[in-house]
């Protein structure tokens, strides 16, 4: 039997707040980080509100903050608030036994784009020589470990919208095998640049609510017509119990079971009946040993798309049948927005607290019932619980699913 | 001075900013607290700043900081 894995530190850099704290409370009082986009010029776009996070502009990287995408210093920021938070210092980090997974979706896209308009407008002299260092993915895990020296496990995952999520099932498994004792695990992505956004934005997958930003995002609710961006980073410390007991770590919640399927279906849009997404979720509630009556509580992808929306909840009407209607679940991408490749990673940071505090966010926004979309949403506002465990979804583009079970810390 | 005014704050750009050991002509490269990859950029930028192009061979005789300024001068000049 493998020891439990507990999460012992938070770290959020966020749209709703910067720190576990801040952005927690601003998650349990309903408060969107959605706002007209400032960064760069979207008045030709269909959507031009997002999640930017603000009020962070500490680089700990270089005194020229343009040397290092921003997808790595919110990394490397999140990831330096969970340490802290988790009392850990680099004389605890600075091992083989400790390693890194992070998962992103578009890692470095500004450098890139910035190094190509270079490239084309200036000429070959005019390119950054740590372009490539900057725009592969794992800068992101690579950058932790530099900094605190971890000398174990290091990957970035790069899978859509289920990056983050993924990083923790992978992170957990090795976990569970013996490889690490501590994981800095989570997602960052900064995905509102030009091209990214631009792209996006002609798929028409984006919410065109521009004239009440905050109500952009409206997950489940009838009017809803597709999803905001956001940006930042999530990191979590997973700690074996053994471990974590021995200092007389704090623990958040117990990170106990990991399914991650694959719809094999289309490049951007679910199964159209979430069978796929209802194995991932069976899965990891197999994984866990939980019976779907502990489950307490779901933290759904919930995107705001329409397809996403109505195949989640058909989902988990397939998991959980007649007591689908029991269980609470909520999105809190109405107030982060989707930030990508870090979504569940800070979901999955989300779920271990609402374990921890007794206490579910809401989805705000959901205003006008969907008929297809008849659950328990939790709608605008927070409520309190005693739960015993929680599950926390991410369906990506490629249909690559990933879903994460928790227990409330022993 | 306009020259050594230019390095230095390309430089600056590159050395750790905590503690900030400002670099003089007798500076070892090697003791900037600059990274090989750093180090790479800091060249591209001077050749950019100053429309230069520094050859491998060049970069190898560098030893100092003030090799960087004999080299840049010469160039430049």
């Amino acid at each position: 039997m493998s020891e439990r894995i507990l999460i012992t530190g938070i770290g959020f850099i966020l749209p709703v707040g910067i720190g576990k704290e801040a952005a927690w409370q601003a998650l349990i009082n309903g408060c969107s980080g959605i706002a007209p986009i400032t960064r760069f010029d979207t008045s030709a776009h269909n959507c031009r509100v997002a999640g930017e996070v603000k009020g962070w502009e500490s680089n700990p990287l270089s005194k020229d903050p343009s040397r290092f995408d921003r997808v790595i210093q919110f990394a490397l920021g999140a990831a330096n608030l969970a340490i802290e938070d988790a009392g850990l210092t680099s004389a605890d980090l600075g091992n083989p036994r400790t390693g890194v997974s992070m998962g992103t979706g578009l890692g470095g896209i500004w450098f890139a784009e910035s190094q190509l308009k270079s490239l084309y407008e200036n000429g070959t002299k005019k390119v950054s020589p740590i372009t490539v260092p900057n725009v592969n993915p794992n800068a992101i895990s690579t950058q932790i470990a530099m900094e605190w020296q971890c000398s174990g496990i290091n990957m970035t995952v790069c899978t859509a919208c289920a990056s983050g999520a993924h990083a923790i099932g992978q992170a957990m498994d090795a976990m569970r095998l013996g490889r690490a004792d501590i994981m800095i695990v989570g997602g960052a992505e900064a995905p509102l640049t030009p091209l990214s956004f631009t792209g996006f934005d002609n798929m028409r997958v984006m919410a065109c609510h521009n004239g009440e930003p905050d109500k952009a995002c409206r997950p489940f609710d009838k009017g809803r017509n597709g999803f905001v961006l956001g940006e930042g980073a999530g990191v979590l410390i997973l700690e074996t119990e053994s471990r974590a007991r021995r200092r007389g770590a704090r623990a958040y919640a117990e990170l106990c079971g990991y399914g991650a399927s694959c719809g094999g279906y289309h490049l951007v849009a679910p199964q159209p009946d979430g069978r796929d997404a209802a194995i991932s979720m069976e899965r990891a509630l197999s994984d866990a040993q939980l019976n779907k009556e502990e489950i307490g509580y779901i933290n759904a992808h919930g995107t705001s798309t329409k397809a996403n929306d109505l195949v989640e909840t058909m989902a988990v009407k397939k998991v959980f049948v007649e007591k689908s209607y029991q269980v609470p679940l909520s999105s809190t991408k109405s107030m982060t927005g989707h930030l990508i490749g870090a979504a569940g990673a800070v979901e999955a940071a989300i779920t271990a607290l609402a374990l921890y505090h007794g206490m579910l966010p809401p989805t705000i926004n959901y205003e006008t019932p969907d008929p297809e979309c008849d659950l328990d949403y939790v709608p605008t506002l927070a409520r309190q619980v005693h739960i015993k465990a929680a599950l926390s979804n991410s369906f990506a583009f490629g249909n690559n699913n990933a879903c994460l079970a928790f227990r409330k810390a022993p | 001075m306009i020259i050594e005014d230019e390095l230095e704050s390309i430089f600056e750009k590159y050395i750790p900013a905590t503690p900030y050991r400002k670099p003089t002509p007798e500076t070892l490269l090697a003791d900037l607290g600059v990274d090989s990859l750093g180090f790479i950029e800091l060249i591209a930028d001077i050749e950019s700043v100053f429309n230069l192009n520094i050859t491998n061979e060049d970069i190898d005789k560098l030893k100092t900081v003030g090799d960087v300024i004999k080299l840049v001068s010469g160039m430049a000049g």
